[in-house]
């Protein structure tokens, strides 16, 4: 399984990625942060797309850059609109047991198993 | 047309249990209209075998007096929504011809409920877009037209489920709604649409888009049906755990009329530059209505409004971002091979996306990653906060807040799609009631100079369902929309 390697890493990429912080969210989108974004994403993205990406994602983040008006320092962010108590629940096995339900969609399995390209040496 | 296609949810559900028509006949009054609609694009998948199978089975529980609430009506399914056995692609080519073997809460609360499924209903790719244009199954045309009978846009994202209502292509439609994906497309095309509280329908088997901020709705004919249809689709549910386990209310038994004493607040700073005036006197004459009606009205502000659309076009997209992980090429779906797992799973991504959801997921990676985390996604979760604050003190003053759903009427295919920053503005009244997570319903209230529809939108409290629904159908008794777009499209 491909569960911790693949897509738009969230948390993970902190550690993962070394990009250098900047000093505010003034900067725009240039092509080689363009390409760096479309790394992390794992989105293939050829040399010819780069200038009409980064163009497109800098006019975006021109947009969302009015927020750094506002002062809110002190304001606790927020995550859930409604609030809810996460309830916890029985620690049994409840479902599963259907490979062939879980598999059917697959675009490559080998018996029971996803098949990916190698990916150990 | 046929007459039993003229039939609201309401109307349908009382002839069938006084057995004026048969659930088979209703049925294959729909399936004969949908397939001869293509014009509109509005479905994506027809399941007519499967939704006679479903009729059928419905006029045996009728037969026995089983009839359940929403016994042998026909709806349309917005493809986001996971149905067993039929392909579910949230309009994207990265999902192929996946096919859930599993049905999602939602839609499986409607079949156990009675109701007959027609097809899946076309959206912009993963809910993404205010006009239905970034769907791999193409464009889903307005059944509304103005005089110069250019084609226009239904809304979006549930584009397929307000077009297919308001062309009478079912009864009704499910949709869901991320920053006005409901209530915008029923504005344009005259029908009514309900985006509930956060968490008063389980997300679960709802291709996910922005967690925090979707929530499943529907979109129907009338006040009342859209009461109805909430009355099924709503459910505490175990599998989603931000679904709330509170009692679903007899959302019909709301529609009392009666609004005096009723407090609506009228926000100031949704007077936006540029507002066509028409918007304008329709705004007010929806004030006029309420006021009739009983009414209190009251000014209110909501002074961190201008912020939404900035905040949301962070949030979305980051949690978009996250969301989207999981399209690989590994599990299900479209892959593309590549020289290595790396390289097949950023081929596999490039193939598989549109424009706009690359744009939408290199947004949100941005704002997530190592150095903009704070100054972007934090950033935007702190002002999320000060616009749901600045709903709590508005409530203190008012029950229900009234604006109007859109800045606009429809505008033509192909109008907005070269910028996406023009695109956003659509969602400009809609998107705080997402990020405050609370119940929004837009009600047709009138045409514009072009003869096009306009929608007038109510905000509720959180869980405040029953007054919403209470003052959209005071409006929709005022206003008497009964405008219909002139059946241009059928093939017939």
């Amino acid at each position: 399984m491909a569960c911790c390697t693949t897509g738009a890493a969230l948390l993970v990429s902190r550690e993962t990625f070394r990009i250098p912080p900047i000093k505010g969210p003034k900067m725009s989108v240039d092509e080689k942060m363009a390409r760096r974004i479309a790394t992390l994403a794992r989105i293939g993205v050829s040399d010819a797309q780069l200038p009409a990406l980064a163009k497109e994602l800098s006019a975006i983040l021109g947009f969302v850059e009015q927020l750094s008006e506002l002062d809110t320092s002190g304001v606790k962010p927020l995550t859930s609109a409604v609030e809810t108590t996460m309830l916890g629940r029985e620690d049994v096995i409840n479902d599963g047991g259907y490979p062939a339900d879980v598999l059917a969609n697959a675009p490559e399995r080998d018996d029971d198993y996803f098949a990916v390209p190698k990916v150990v040496e | 047309m046929s007459k039993l296609t003229d039939l609201n949810l309401a109307q349908a559900r009382d002839g069938l249990r006084d057995k004026q028509f048969s659930a088979r006949e209703l049925t294959q009054a729909h399936i004969e209209r949908v397939a001869a609609a293509d014009k509109l694009n509005a479905y994506v998948l027809q399941t007519p075998e499967k939704a006679l199978e479903m009729a059928d089975a419905s006029d045996a529980k009728i037969a026995q007096g089983e009839a359940r609430p929403l016994e042998g009506i026909p709806l349309g399914i917005k493809d986001l929504f996971c149905t067993k056995g039929v392909r579910t692609t949230a309009c994207s080519n990265i999902l192929a011809e996946f096919t859930p073997p599993y049905e999602s809460t939602v839609t499986g609360n409607l079949w156990a409920d009675g109701a007959v499924m027609l097809g899946k209903l076309n959206n912009d790719e993963f809910a993404m877009g205010s006009s239905n244009e970034t769907s791999r199954f193409g464009a889903v045309i307005n059944p509304w037209r103005g005089a110069d009978q250019k084609p226009l846009v239904p809304g979006g994202s549930s584009g397929g489920s307000s077009s297919a209502v308001a062309a009478r292509l079912g009864i009704a439609a499910t949709a869901t709604d991320t920053g006005g994906s409901i209530r915008q497309p029923a504005a344009f095309t005259g029908t009514v649409g309900l985006k509930p509280t956060y968490g008063r329908c389980s997300r679960w088997g709802v291709v996910a888009f922005a967690s925090s901020l979707d929530q499943a709705g529907p979109i129907t004919q009338t006040v009342r049906d859209a009461a109805i249809m909430l009355g099924s689709m709503a459910s505490y549910d175990a599998k989603d755990s931000t679904s709330v386990n509170l009692p679903v209310p007899n959302y019909e038994a709301a529609l009392t009329g009666d609004i005096k004493g009723l407090r609506v607040g009228i926000p100031a700073e949704y007077r936006v530059d540029n507002m066509p005036s028409e918007i304008e006197a329709l705004w007010q004459q929806g004030i006029d209505w309420l006021t009739q009606a009983g009414a209190e009205i009251v000014d209110i502000s909501l002074p961190h409004t201008k912020y939404a659309l900035p905040a949301y076009y962070i949030i979305a997209p980051a949690e978009a971002s996250s969301n989207l992980a999981r399209y690989d090429g590994v599990r299900y779906g479209m892959r593309v091979a590549g020289k290595d797992i790396d390289d097949m799973y950023a081929s596999t991504r490039a193939a598989g996306f549109g424009d706009e959801v690359i744009r939408r997921i290199m947004i949100g990676t941005y704002a997530l990653s190592a150095g903009y985390y704070d100054a972007y996604y934090v950033k935007a979760l702190q002002v999320r906060r000060l616009i749901a604050e600045d709903f709590t003190k508005a409530y203190e003053k008012c029950d229900v807040v009234l604006t109007p759903t859109t800045p606009s009427s429809a505008f033509a295919i192909g109008e907005k799609s070269d910028d996406p920053l023009e695109m956003y503005l659509n969602d400009v009244f809609t998107v705080t009631g997402n990020l405050a997570g609370l119940p929004g319903i837009s009600v047709p209230a009138g045409v514009d100079a072009k003869g096009l529809p306009l929608g007038l939108q109510l905000i509720g409290k959180t869980f405040g369902e029953e007054d919403l629904l209470r003052v959209a159908g005071v409006l929709e008794t005022a206003a008497q929309f009964t405008a219909r777009a002139d059946d241009w499209w059928s093939a017939e």
